[in-house]
């Protein structure tokens, strides 16, 4: 029996044809109702049990071989082309299932990415802050009312969690020597209820640059080619007199509004600016307070809520979807980068 | 807080449109956040035209109707019903025609519309004082008088013309833009700058202090400060015969301009004056000022004090208080008291004007959780010029609104006389911070319009002197701002080079390894989550009871809600209840990962760990005709973790069973250098139940700070592609459950040789009913030499030592 399934095999082998019906011929001899391969499968039960398993196992080989061939000839066969294929091509794919990336994350390797480009580093600093850090190198005096611009956890009476990721900065300058040029992303807190425009927890991104004269007019330049970068070529600043206790002068950094560019929309509140961050030149008191000569040293720093700027890219008009992590919002964002 | 155009515009004579104001504001950091008109007549009477009724007559169907023709100026007169006594023909009246929304003095705003009155059909009203809210009287349709202009609207005939009011987002910073006063005194500095004003023009002046005529009867009335610290001046004026009532309409309207709400013409005189001029006062009944003295003092600790709500208060010993002889009669320019303030009966009434600490006045406010229209200005810090004419404005509306006559001179206690601030600047400095060519004499410009002083020292350097009100103008810095705000931070130029030091990021840093790594988990079908940091206190226990008991979790003082009362120790949780939220929502396939810092204390210390999760349920993929369905499994999430190890260059990592724990029923622990830097494993049921999640959960948690030591540590070096054949052999063990594969990887591993390569598991068999607890691995060896093609005498002898070593030592048979 076992020699029968190699004769056949050695003729599966040797056929060789173009023509379709001569293929067709030789499928009926092997795989028809009287074929060679169907007689075998019939004289299965004749076989001593203790060489059923193996001969089975070659048969469906043989049986699988002797397909295959047939189906390479009839497809090499170019007289048959209509018929030369049964397989829907339009059938879906073998799955490959593609994930997502968060959109805070997302925006915060954009920013990283940019501001990589034009030279900065990133550099973290602990979530658990104390109040030097925090506030008093940041020159928030204790009992002024720009304490209450914030509002704070806290842990117990030293230590609290930060509330902005300006006390990275303040780390940065303790720890190393101007000139520094780094940027902070990390995750701050604020004591307030959460709702669609507020949450108790959130992501920033901190920058600064310390140098020998530093000056407002190149702060303006980088924020220029920073929102340039993020938003667009067509994107245009404003800037506004505001006030950081860390920094002097302040100011408030608006972009034209990449929604209905500048002419006004539900948005941009019909003015054509949204607010997206806060600036400045980095106070005196401050660069004192970290062991920097002011009169050496002069630098600018920035900050922006990622939230924010993820809002406006992607037109998100609630906080709590970035944390509540529904699929059926972050799937959205498989295609960015 | 609230400007009213209109009122600045007392203040300030300028021709400006509201829009371009508040852009200048904006540019000179008064931010303008929102605009709003307002109207003292609710409505403003829009829609409302003035008709002349051309003819009456009686209702057929009504004694006291009549059937009006109405001129409105259109083509045609409009019919109107017209139930009011006093109509008649030739009168100018005020229609609504249908469509129009009137307001009424009392009651809601309603729609005209067409109607049918007793069978006649009625196109509009004419309306009387009360329905548009132009007053109370009802008893007939209000008559103009006959220049009226038909089809006029009505708001012009009225001269009712919106204000616009503007909310601006002050700073702390900008204690001088608390009060109309001075949002107007900084636009006049840029309108000047801008040359958008005459050079002469001019703040209305502020008023002086006269000689009054005194009476005697308040001759011994005394003042006495006791802390000087917390209370630098202290003035006030005694007004006698006033009548306290309503406010007249002018003074109404200013207040609810700007959203306050009237009260008396004393209170509204002083909370007019506030708005004006920015200094807060207070009117005291005289009657209750017990002993003819006022004493600035502190409370005495724990005593009891109702104010004005009131709400009963318990003192603090640093409370500033305003007493008289005996007793507190107010919170020190927070608050009021309960009995001292002005009452309808009141006759005479001391007014304050007094100059009260920052710190001090903030820390009493903060204690008491209050924040009043005069607190935040003392906190921020209020002029001390302001205090006399503020004083004089308030008496002189008195008199002119309330009948009161001033009856004694200026009473002033000023302990601590406010000096300007002093400044040395070098002009070079200013021009270099801010990047601008400014030179010395423009410079002086802004400053001059600034009211700030100059006086030069030397080429390049001045000593200036601030007003006042700029108290936080103390610094070369602050001076920088203040030139550029008026310069205008949109004129400053750009550099056309990039300056930039040299900095040098080291490629393989934390924050590349963490994208790569999500990268790789997103582009192999899984999706990043970002949870709260903030966690619940019922999540504490789970872990505590099983990880290291010196390492605890971190409590939130002052929490917004038990479910947010703790830093998270764990991101498992969070992961579990997205799991179960996305459930809920019919996602039921879930494929998750989160990066995100856990938090523990020890000793004071508190620690941060940045940790990765990645969690697994529900099926890899839908069921499809090419692969069938296959549910999440252990060995999918195992390979997820070895896949990210693999990235990171980490080998030669060892595996343990995972010892029994509240959150992972089974798996395995991930050690490097003897350290454990990830658990994989299916989640504990139990733990599953009470967060009432119903699948099964695969759920991994790497270390990462335990990880990014060792990440990349070694440098990629080529080896020379080997050329030579592999060579393999199959073979299938039949052991018992127990054996682990790892025991047999490491069996194999003590056969000393070179040439075996790699040892792979091929297949796994087990039959219930033929090998009862037993378990057939079936292995696949791979042989490769590196220098030549391997014989099958060579490969055969270390398979014999292996399968010898094998069936010895793990009691295992050849299949």
């Amino acid at each position: 029996m076992f020699d029968k399934i190699s004769t056949i095999k050695d003729q599966i082998v040797n056929f060789n044809s173009s023509d379709s019906n001569e293929i067709e011929q030789f499928r009926i001899s092997l795989l028809g109702k009287k074929g060679s391969i169907t007689n075998l499968f019939t004289q299965f039960r004749n076989v001593p049990l203790d060489e059923k398993k193996e001969f089975g196992k070659q048969l469906n080989l043989l049986k699988n071989l002797a397909s295959s061939k047939i189906e390479e000839l009839k497809s090499n066969s170019g007289s048959n082309k209509a018929t030369k294929s049964t397989i829907d091509f339009s059938m879906t794919a073998q799955p490959t299932v593609l994930g997502s990336r968060h959109p805070i994350s997302i925006v915060k390797e954009q920013i990283i990415e940019i501001f990589a480009q034009i030279g900065f580093t990133v550099s973290e600093g602990p979530e658990i802050e104390d109040d030097w850090h925090n506030f008093t190198a940041l020159n928030f005096p204790e009992e002024h009312p720009a304490r209450d611009m914030q509002d704070t956890f806290f842990i117990n009476k030293e230590m609290a969690l930060r509330t902005h990721t300006s006390s990275v900065q303040v780390r940065v300058m303790e720890n190393e020597k101007p000139p520094i040029r780094t940027i902070s992303p990390g995750r701050v807190y604020r004591n307030e209820a959460i709702s669609a425009r507020a949450h108790c927890f959130f992501h920033q991104v901190e920058g600064l640059y310390i140098d020998k004269d530093v000056s407002f007019a190149d702060l303006k330049q980088t924020l220029l080619y920073f929102t340039k970068a993020l938003f667009g070529e067509e994107t245009k600043i404003r800037l506004r007199p505001s006030y950081f206790p860390f920094t002097e002068p302040s100011a408030e950094l608006d972009v034209s509004c990449s929604i209905c560019g500048g002419k006004g929309c539900n948005v941009c509140k019909y003015s054509g600016w949204l607010e997206i961050m806060g600036c400045g030149m980095v106070d005196p008191n401050v660069l004192e307070n970290c062991k920097i000569d002011p009169k050496v040293y002069s630098g600018y720093a920035f900050g922006m809520g990622i939230e924010r700027i993820a809002q406006l890219k992607y037109q998100v008009n609630d906080l709590r979807l970035y944390s509540e992590n529904d699929l059926r919002f972050l799937k959205q964002f498989k295609s960015e980068l | 807080m609230n400007i009213s155009y209109d009122w600045l515009k007392s203040i300030l004579p300028i021709d400006l449109s509201a829009k371009k104001a508040a852009e200048i504001l904006t540019d000179i950091g008064l931010e303008v956040e929102k605009t709003s008109s307002f109207n003292s007549v609710e409505g403003g009477l829009k829609g409302l035209l003035i008709g002349q009724v051309k003819e009456v007559s009686k209702h057929p169907d009504a004694d006291r109707l009549n059937i009006t023709k109405v001129d409105i100026g259109g083509d045609e007169f409009s019919t109107i019903v017209c139930g009011a006594p006093n109509v008649a023909e030739g009168q100018k009246v005020v229609v609504a025609v249908p469509g129009t929304t009137i307001h009424p003095t009392s009651g809601k705003p309603f729609a005209i519309k067409k109607a049918k009155i007793r069978g006649v059909s009625s196109y509009g009203m004419i309306c009387a004082e009360d329905e548009i809210g132009l007053g109370k009287e009802h008893d007939g349709i209000m008559v103009l008088d006959n220049k009226a202009a038909v089809g006029q609207a009505a708001a012009n005939y009225f001269n009712l013309e919106d204000d616009t009011i503007f909310e601006i987002g002050l700073t702390p910073n900008r204690a001088d833009g608390m009060s109309h006063y001075g949002v107007a005194r900084d636009l006049l500095a840029a309108l000047k700058y801008k040359k958008l004003v005459p050079s002469n023009t001019n703040l209305k002046s502020l008023p002086e202090a006269k000689k009054w005529s005194t009476s005697s009867n308040y001759s011994n009335f005394k003042v006495i400060v006791d802390q000087e610290d917390k209370c630098h001046r202290y003035a006030g004026l005694i007004l006698e015969n006033i009548s306290v009532k309503e406010s007249p309409d002018w003074l109404k309207n200013k207040l609810k301009a700007i959203g306050l709400k009237p009260i008396n013409n004393v209170v509204d005189t002083t909370n007019f004056v506030l708005h004006e001029l920015g200094q807060p006062l207070h009117a005291f009944d005289l009657a209750e000022i017990e002993g003819k003295t006022i004493k600035v003092r502190c409370a005495k600790k724990d005593q009891l004090f109702t104010t004005l709500d009131g709400a009963e208060r318990k003192l603090h010993e640093n409370d500033l208080m305003i007493c008289n002889n005996t007793t507190e009669m107010c919170l020190a320019g927070i608050f009021g008291g309960e009995k001292s303030g002005v009452k309808e009966t009141t006759k005479t009434v001391f007014i304050e004007s007094a100059l009260f600490d920052p710190v001090s006045t903030r820390k009493t406010a903060k204690r008491h959780g209050l924040n009043t229209d005069a607190s935040f200005r003392f906190e921020r810090g209020v002029d001390p010029a302001m205090v006399i004419p503020a004083l004089v404005m308030a008496a002189e509306i008195m008199e002119d609104i309330a009948g009161a006559n001033v009856c004694s001179q200026i009473i002033d206690v000023h302990p601590v006389k406010h000096q300007p601030i002093t400044v040395s600047i070098n002009y070079s400095n200013i021009r270099k911070l801010c990047g601008i060519e400014l030179s010395n004499n423009e410079m002086n410009s802004i400053l001059t319009l600034l009211d700030i002083q100059i006086n030069k020292t030397g080429e390049n350097t001045a000593d200036l002197l601030v007003p006042n009100y700029r108290n936080d103008v103390t610094r070369e810095a602050d001076i920088a701002e203040e030139v550029l705000r008026i310069y205008g931070y949109n004129e400053v130029e750009l550099p056309t080079k990039l300056e930039s030091s040299m900095s040098f990021t080291p490629s393989r840093n934390a924050v590349k390894l963490q994208k790569r790594i999500s990268d790789h988990l997103s582009s192999i079908g899984l999706n990043e989550i970002l949870s709260n940091s903030l966690s619940k206190r019922a999540h504490i226990q789970a872990i505590e009871s099983t990880s290291n008991l010196d390492l605890q979790h971190i409590s939130l003082l002052n929490p917004l809600s038990n479910d947010t009362a703790i830093l998270r120790q764990s991101l498992v949780y969070n992961l579990i209840d997205v799991i179960k939220t996305n459930q809920n929502h019919g996602e039921v396939n879930c494929a998750l990962f989160e990066w995100g810092k856990v938090y523990q204390t020890k000793n004071d210390k508190f620690k941060e760990q940045q940790h990765l999760t990645i969690g697994l349920s529900g099926l890899q993929n839908d069921e499809h005709w090419f692969n069938g369905k296959s549910p999440v499994s252990f060995f999918q999430l195992k390979g997820i973790v070895q896949s990210i190890l693999e990235l990171l260059g980490l080998q030669n990592y060892q595996e343990l069973t995972l010892s029994s724990h509240n959150i992972w029923s089974e798996g395995i622990t991930i050690n490097y250098q003897k350290k454990e830097i990830a658990k994989i494993g299916l989640l504990n049921s139990e733990l599953l139940t009470k967060m009432n999640l119903s699948s099964s959960c695969y759920i991994a948690e790497l270390n990462w700070d335990a990880i990014l030591p060792y990440a990349y540590k070694t440098n990629t070096s080529f080896q020379p592609i080997n050329k030579f054949q592999k060579v393999y052999r199959d073979l299938s063990f039949l052991i018992t459950e127990k054996v682990t594969f790892h025991e047999l990887t490491h069996c194999i591993s003590k056969v000393k040789n070179k040439i075996l390569q790699e040892v792979s598991l091929f297949d796994v068999y087990r039959n219930k009913k033929s090998l009862p607890g037993k378990k057939a691995y079936g292995l696949r060896f791979e042989f490769l030499h590196s220098e030549r093609t391997l014989t099958d005498k060579e490969v055969d002898k270390v398979m014999k030592q292996v399968q010898e070593k094998i069936t010895k030592e793990l009691n295992a048979e050849l299949r």
